[in-house]
């Protein structure tokens, strides 16, 4: 299931927060060897303090984090806008209809589940995460920062992306901003393609009724 | 009334044009104009008309107030609020409001420092979900004092907070109210999400970029003025993309990121704001 974490319940998930910075270190600095900033085990960075939306792919039998990304409006800070101006020159993706995904990472131990058609459980879990949390909030597209590999996992995923602006080699490896529909067809897609036939957002706590 | 270029000239804070004659003329005609009204605008037909309105309302001179309280009936709603929340120079006394809230009802949450506890400020500072005030935790007493009083106050029975974030970082929220039933609320929420979005940034842009010292005529990508020089000259979307060498999908983003940083409300009216500005030139 995915949990949604928003900035101000950081602190009622301290454990899913501490995990989800570990394999993103061990995801982005240890496997992919990306320049990012670890600092007592976690990957964390500016952008984190934006109040991002996160979700996490949470294992129902272990409680575990399997994996995780973050959102952010283009409106405000972002990294394609910030940090990876390159891949658009002159351009800025700016709508209050499109948010921001990054630090897509999923645990090497749940590296190796996959669905029938060889995707991996947890990519497809927040896949489908993203379309149903971008649907919640009335979004038309998500843009992505992704790399070569990512592009395959995605087409697998039957996630069509539609590639704005220059690929650029950065770090080595070719890196592509590509924008992702938010609709229905899109959901359909990842659930079709990841063996998903029902929502993966898990029910959140509701207080009391709240009809006077 | 001054035609907008005149009005730019005139100011020396260059703004972007009001609505002018020639722009409403290319509306009425936009389904004549098939190049340029395209099926896949990603505004919907009801978001358009309510930023026409609100130009022609600002034209004439209404207030901000006046512009919420012509949202709020257009849309059947009880209510809509701004509040600027952390907006840099601005926000050192409180938060920005512009509400179509009664006087009393504003004088009242002021008094009663509701600001501290109203849950709809605290959510959008550290979220960026639109928040259904009905989601709210009530076991709080603060909370619970605070949303009856609004019920008392005639300010309405549901509603729907969405938070707001600037390009440097600027923290605001947009609130919808409602007294319309359940169910009614339910379908409204479905159907116009996108809108609220849409229409919380740009109340958010309406009532800040005044404010800023420099407001400078949008700065358009290469890409984004050639897509729309060719919309201004009757090129469909599939055009444009053989004569640039693009997808159909990139020229409709290309066109959507220049209507948004023109403000324009659909990529017709961005082309007419760009030939006012002179950012490009006039069709032939």
């Amino acid at each position: 299931m995915i949990t949604m974490i928003q900035g101000y319940e950081k602190s009622t998930y301290p454990r899913e927060i501490d995990q989800m910075h570990r394999i993103r270190a061990q995801v982005f600095s240890e496997r992919l060897g990306w320049e990012v900033d670890v600092e007592d085990g976690w990957e964390i960075d500016r952008f984190d303090d934006e109040n991002p939306l996160y979700l996490l792919s949470i294992d129902p039998v272990s409680n575990r984090v399997r994996g995780s990304l973050r959102l952010l409006p283009t409106t405000g800070p972002n990294m394609l806008r910030d940090v990876f101006p390159c891949l658009l020159p002159g351009d800025i993706i700016e709508s209050a209809t499109i948010w921001e995904s990054t630090r897509f990472s999923v645990h090497q131990d749940y590296a190796a589940e996959r669905s029938a058609n060889r995707l991996n459980a947890t990519t497809g879990e927040l896949l489908a995460g993203i379309v149903e949390v971008g649907m919640m909030a009335g979004l038309t597209y998500v843009v992505s920062v992704y790399d070569a590999r990512m592009a395959r996992v995605l087409k697998s995923a039957g996630c069509a992306a539609e590639i704005i602006g220059k690929p650029q080699r950065i770090g080595g490896v070719m890196t592509y901003a590509g924008l992702f529909e938010i609709n229905q067809r899109m959901l359909d897609s990842i659930r079709a393609a990841s063996g998903i036939t029902q929502s993966v957002l898990a029910p959140r706590p509701m207080d009391l009724p709240t009809a006077a | 009334m001054l035609l907008a270029k005149d009005q730019g000239a005139a100011n020396s804070r260059p703004r972007l044009p009001l609505l002018n004659l020639t722009d409403r003329y290319i509306l009425n005609n936009v389904q004549k104009i098939s190049a340029l009204g395209g099926t896949n605008m990603p505004v919907s037909e009801s978001y358009c008309r309510m930023i026409e309105q609100i130009e022609s309302f600002q034209a004439s001179g209404n207030d901000n107030t006046q512009i919420l309280k012509f949202v709020a009936n257009s849309y059947g709603l009880t209510h809509v609020a701004y509040l600027g929340l952390q907006l840099p120079k601005l926000t050192r006394d409180g938060p920005l409001v512009c509400v179509t809230y009664p006087d009393n009802w504003v004088a009242h949450y002021r008094a009663q420092r509701y600001v501290r506890d109203d849950p709809t400020v605290h959510r959008s500072l550290q979220s960026i979900l639109p928040t259904n005030w009905a989601d709210f935790p009530q076991h709080a007493k603060r909370i619970r004092q605070l949303f009856g009083e609004a019920r008392e106050f005639g300010i309405g029975s549901n509603g729907m907070t969405f938070p707001i974030r600037g390009r440097g970082g600027e923290t605001a929220l947009f609130s919808v109210v409602s007294d319309m039933p359940a169910s009614d609320w339910e379908d409204f929420r479905r159907h116009n999400l996108p809108d609220m979005q849409m229409i919380a940034f740009y109340i958010h842009r309406l009532i800040t970029e005044p404010m800023e010292q420099q407001s400078e005529p949008p700065k358009l990508s290469p890409r984004e003025l050639e897509c729309l020089k060719w919309a201004a000259n009757g090129k469909t979307h599939e055009e444009i993309g053989v004569i640039l060498n693009l997808s159909t999908k990139t020229v409709r983003v290309y066109l959507d990121t220049a209507r948004h940083k023109l403000n324009g409300m659909n990529i017709t009216h961005a082309v007419a704001k760009a030939i006012i500005l002179n950012i490009i030139p006039a069709p032939l």
